[in-house]
């Protein structure tokens, strides 16, 4: 099973509200053979516009991120039954990235350009369609490197 | 006269070649050849050739010579002629179009042989070839494969290892209390010495992130009251 984000805006209301809220959310989960990772709470946030959501106006939601793993077939199920919480403001399932292990080549950039690695990539190609340019071009075969005859 | 002076000027003789210095066209002479002679000169009686006798005798002689070799040429050419229609013999030259076409079956058949021997070289060449080729294949699918599988088992394995951090059924109320407790914050920043840059929060002592109702009201009671 792939690993999902789920973002959950909750409307504000009282802790006890929010737990069965979540719990809710985890439960249509938990019931389509899956299992939550982790829970992150982002706190109570201004929204970053005005939202309508279940007939009534937005202007603050509490922040939620469920990462979860599911099968895929059953996303579809998940996200409209968390849509129909009246609680929930906004919910969406994203694939969960995982970040390239990437080694640092801070050391590198802060080399002169001619010793940069990636510069000497950039000259090598420019070498490489000089040289083909070059390849194209009519040669007279005098054996002269200038051209003997007046232009 | 005057359109037929106009057609020579504007005349093109291309198509018989007139251009040449040595062509001379009778229709395009003073006179078109279908005008009849003119009425001055159609009594006029030109004089016969006068040749003397010395030089007509020498012309004849020479003129009896020349038909004497003619006839005599084509006489020869007739003959050649006739020798080769007589040595035209069917039965010959089917024989030796048959012995041609055996000698060139034969030829064929030599060349043939030479060449599927070439071939079956080649060929056993190439079967080795694509014996080794499909050799190496395998062996770097099974590669491929056992890589995969590595990979497959080193997931399982990661997985294994987190499966008691997983939230199930179980412990889902604990979990949802442990994240009210704790406040993440995304926007952070990290410099080159490892140190974490973490955004202060706009209000410093937030009362709750989630606002509890019955605190609500109480404040709503204290401010009517008041």
């Amino acid at each position: 099973m792939p690993t999902y984000e789920m973002p959950l805006l909750l409307r504000t209301m009282s802790r006890p509200e929010v737990v069965n809220t979540l719990k809710r959310a985890a439960e249509s989960i938990f019931d389509k053979g899956g299992f939550i990772r982790q829970i992150d709470n982002l706190g109570l946030k201004p929204l970053p516009y005005r939202m309508s959501a279940n007939s009534r106006i937005h202007h603050e939601a509490n922040h939620f991120v469920l990462h979860f793993d599911a099968p895929p077939a059953k996303l579809v199920k998940i996200q409209e039954e968390c849509l129909r919480d009246v609680d929930v403001v906004r919910c969406k399932i994203y694939n969960k990235i995982v970040p390239e292990e990437m080694q640092c080549t801070f050391h590198e950039e802060n080399l002169p350009p001619a010793y940069r690695p990636t510069v000497q990539k950039m000259v090598a190609i420019g070498e490489k369609a000089k040289a083909k340019k070059e390849k194209r071009k009519f040669k007279f075969n005098t054996g002269l490197d200038y051209y003997p005859f007046q232009r | 006269m005057q359109a037929i002076r106009l057609q020579l000027q504007t005349h093109n003789c291309n198509f018989v070649n007139l251009t040449s210095i040595y062509a001379q066209s009778i229709r395009w002479k003073r006179k078109p050849i279908w005008l009849p002679t003119a009425k001055t000169k159609v009594f006029r009686v030109t004089q016969r050739p006068k040749i003397p006798e010395e030089e007509f005798l020498k012309i004849k002689n020479l003129y009896n010579v020349y038909r004497t070799s003619m006839k005599s040429i084509r006489l020869l050419f007739l003959q050649i002629g006739e020798a080769s229609q007589v040595q035209e013999d069917k039965g010959l030259k089917q024989k030796e179009m048959e012995e041609d076409y055996h000698r060139c079956f034969a030829l064929n058949e030599e060349w043939n042989k030479k060449i599927a021997e070439e071939r079956e070289v080649r060929l056993q060449q190439e079967r080795k070839q694509k014996l080794e080729r499909i050799k190496n294949t395998k062996v770097k699918v099974a590669s491929k494969l056992k890589k995969l599988e590595e990979e497959a088992d080193a997931i399982v394995k990661g997985a294994k290892l987190l499966a008691p951090t997983f939230i199930t059924r179980d412990n889902i109320d604990e979990a949802i209390e442990a994240a009210l407790a704790n406040k993440v914050n995304y926007n952070k920043a990290l410099n080159p010495d490892g140190t974490w840059f973490i955004e202060k929060p706009v209000n410093p002592n937030p009362s709750a992130p989630i606002v509890d109702a019955s605190i609500k009201d109480e404040q709503k009671k204290i401010k009517l009251n008041l």
